[in-house]
């Protein structure tokens, strides 16, 4: 095709423009789908625990006239900090998981004031079908003590500030909520009507037909008994040896999150009240070894190390932020990480230790905010030549031979300003006696040999075996008489 | 992919650090009696270097799998 003057190059440019537009929806963007709509809406609010664990069963259903690949989820931004986890499974036989993604921030316009994940769906919602659906979220640190400081005697009041509906990017035809809630004993809660309390849980609900990104102040202040512990700061760190180990450290860094104390504890009350952790912040580590043969896979020189990126502290833990590092033996190179969710990972670096050289590589990873379902494993893929193994004791060799040499050249060095002759002729004929004495002593171990060959050919007469031996030890005598006659001289 | 297995068995380390060792000493012993008794007329530099050898073989070796045992995973 031949272009030819203004127009030309003007719809040329027109199309290049078009395909990348095209191009740019069909890679990352996100549109809400106005044919979605949630028919059923379950959510069950779990405030066992320190953690707010929903569980929202949906019932999507499409009523427009094409197929949908993917559902959004959407929680509110100000939720940024607190959210920790966010899965999808469907609910029907086997109960398949659902990959979720993270939408980029600002790539749905208008909603910039709120976080998006996309769920897809393995087979496409067909039109005029629906599908049921089960998402999981869980928060940290929405429960606040309410009041701050109690006594040791009193029990922990917590408050939880949530939304009654669905904060769903479609409109929600019927929903209930349901909170679950530690214990019967409930100080107050938002009355949005209908709302029934029976025992520790609290029902609101059914709503009618609501809006896309209903919101409502859903507010609960209740007893929870159970420890509000949070691990600020853990760092991981996983040390492989090919020489049959893996060591694993963990420093742990653990603060009260709770309720604070007013008065001073006291040990008697303890005994008898109720048993919260009352400490405020501590600090552990715990290290252990596991054979290697247990996590890491290899063929050849090829290695895979499938690990826990996290590991379980205590039930229903929080971990702020944790630091993974994972050192390497030396030399290892070629070295790529697959981790289970998105995490940071942070440059590279070296970590010097028994009998190293150039150093073994480190790699390191963060994630802020963390909970037991981030308890996965990653892999980690590397190359180590196996010769390598034998740097290390060869290393420990050298510098023993280094020291022998160093012992050889000190013998040999004379420091003495004044030359003793006397004594030096001394050691000299010392010397030479030392040797004539070893050469004799050879000349008397040839009268030896020659004796036990005689007593030989008298029994066995092979005169032939006798004649060859004695050429050996006649040869023997010789050099023998010969290293006397060169001493003599 | 199969799992790893090191290539010396960890229950061995305790066997072998003490065999290795016991030459290793065994050399260096040896070594430092000749150094000590020979004179400059009588030593013989070859001999000397092929002692510290074995020495330094057996010992480096013997020293890498104490450290093993004990748990220093190098």
């Amino acid at each position: 095709m031949k272009l030819h003057g203004r127009r030309n190059c003007f719809s040329a440019a027109v199309a290049a423009l078009v395909l990348v537009l095209c191009s740019a929806l069909v890679s990352g963007n996100f549109v809400i789908e106005p044919s979605l709509n949630i028919k059923n809406a379950d959510r069950t609010i779990d405030l066992h625990s320190q953690l707010t664990k929903i569980t929202n069963k949906l019932v999507v259903e499409n009523t427009g006239k094409s197929p949908v690949k993917y559902v959004l989820f959407a929680l509110d931004a100000k939720q940024r900090e607190q959210l920790s986890y966010v899965s999808a499974l469907l609910r029907e036989h086997g109960r398949p998981e659902l990959k979720v993604k993270p939408v980029k921030d600002g790539s749905i316009p208008q909603h910039s004031d709120k976080i998006f994940f996309s769920i897809e769906l393995k087979d496409p919602l067909q039109p005029q079908r629906s599908m049921p659906i089960e998402v999981e979220v869980l928060l940290t640190h929405e429960l606040q003590p309410y009041p701050k400081e109690i006594l040791q005697k009193d029990k922990q009041l917590v408050k939880y500030l949530g939304n009654v509906y669905l904060y769903s990017p479609y409109p929600v035809t019927k929903q209930t909520t349901t909170v679950v809630l530690p214990s019967r004993n409930v100080e107050n809660y938002s009355r949005i009507k209908p709302v029934t309390q029976s025992d520790t849980t609290i029902t609101y609900g059914p709503f009618d037909k609501r809006p896309a990104f209903a919101k409502e102040e859903l507010m609960v202040h209740f007893e929870n008994n159970n420890k509000f512990l949070t691990v600020t700061k853990l760092e991981r760190v996983i040390e492989v040896s090919h020489w049959g180990n893996i060591a694993v450290e963990e420093t742990i860094d653990l603060l009260h999150t709770g309720a604070l104390l007013k008065e001073r504890f006291c040990r008697i009350e303890f005994e008898t009240s109720f048993p919260i952790i009352w400490w405020m912040e501590t600090r552990y580590i715990i290290g252990y070894n596991v054979p290697s043969y247990e996590y890491l896979y290899n063929s050849g020189d090829e290695y895979i190390l499938d690990m826990r990126l996290l590991d379980h502290i205590y039930d229903d833990m929080v971990v702020d932020e944790m630091v993974l590092k994972v050192i390497l033996p030396e030399g290892s190179n070629n070295i790529q990480i697959e981790l289970p969710y998105e995490a940071t990972r942070l440059p590279d670096s070296l970590h010097y230790t028994y009998l190293d050289t150039t150093g073994r590589p480190v790699i390191s990873v963060t994630k802020k905010n963390l909970v037991e379902n981030h308890i996965q494993n990653f892999k980690l893929k590397y190359t180590f030549p196996k010769l390598l193994m034998l740097q290390e004791p060869l290393l420990v060799t050298v510098a023993l031979y280094i020291m022998f040499l160093m012992v050889i050249v000190y013998v040999r060095l004379d420091f003495s300003i004044d030359k003793d002759e006397a004594s030096e002729s001394k050691l000299r004929v010392a010397g030479q006696c030392e040797k004539i004495l070893a050469a004799q002593d050879r000349r008397v171990s040839s009268y030896n040999n020659l004796d036990d060959l005689l007593t030989q050919l008298k029994t066995n007469k092979d005169v032939n075996l006798f004649s060859s031996a004695v050429k050996g030890v006649n040869q023997e005598y010789k050099n023998a008489t010969a290293a006397i006659a060169e001493l003599g001289n | 992919m199969s799992r790893y297995i090191s290539p010396i068995n960890p229950s061995a380390f305790p066997v072998l650090s003490l065999v290795l060792l016991f030459i290793g000493i065994f050399f260096t012993a040896w070594f430092f009696v000749y150094e000590v008794t020979s004179t400059k007329f009588t030593r013989d530099l070859f001999k000397e270097l092929l002692i510290s050898l074995v020495a330094a073989i057996f010992s480096g070796f013997g020293v890498l799998f104490l450290m093993l045992w004990v748990g220093i995973y190098v």
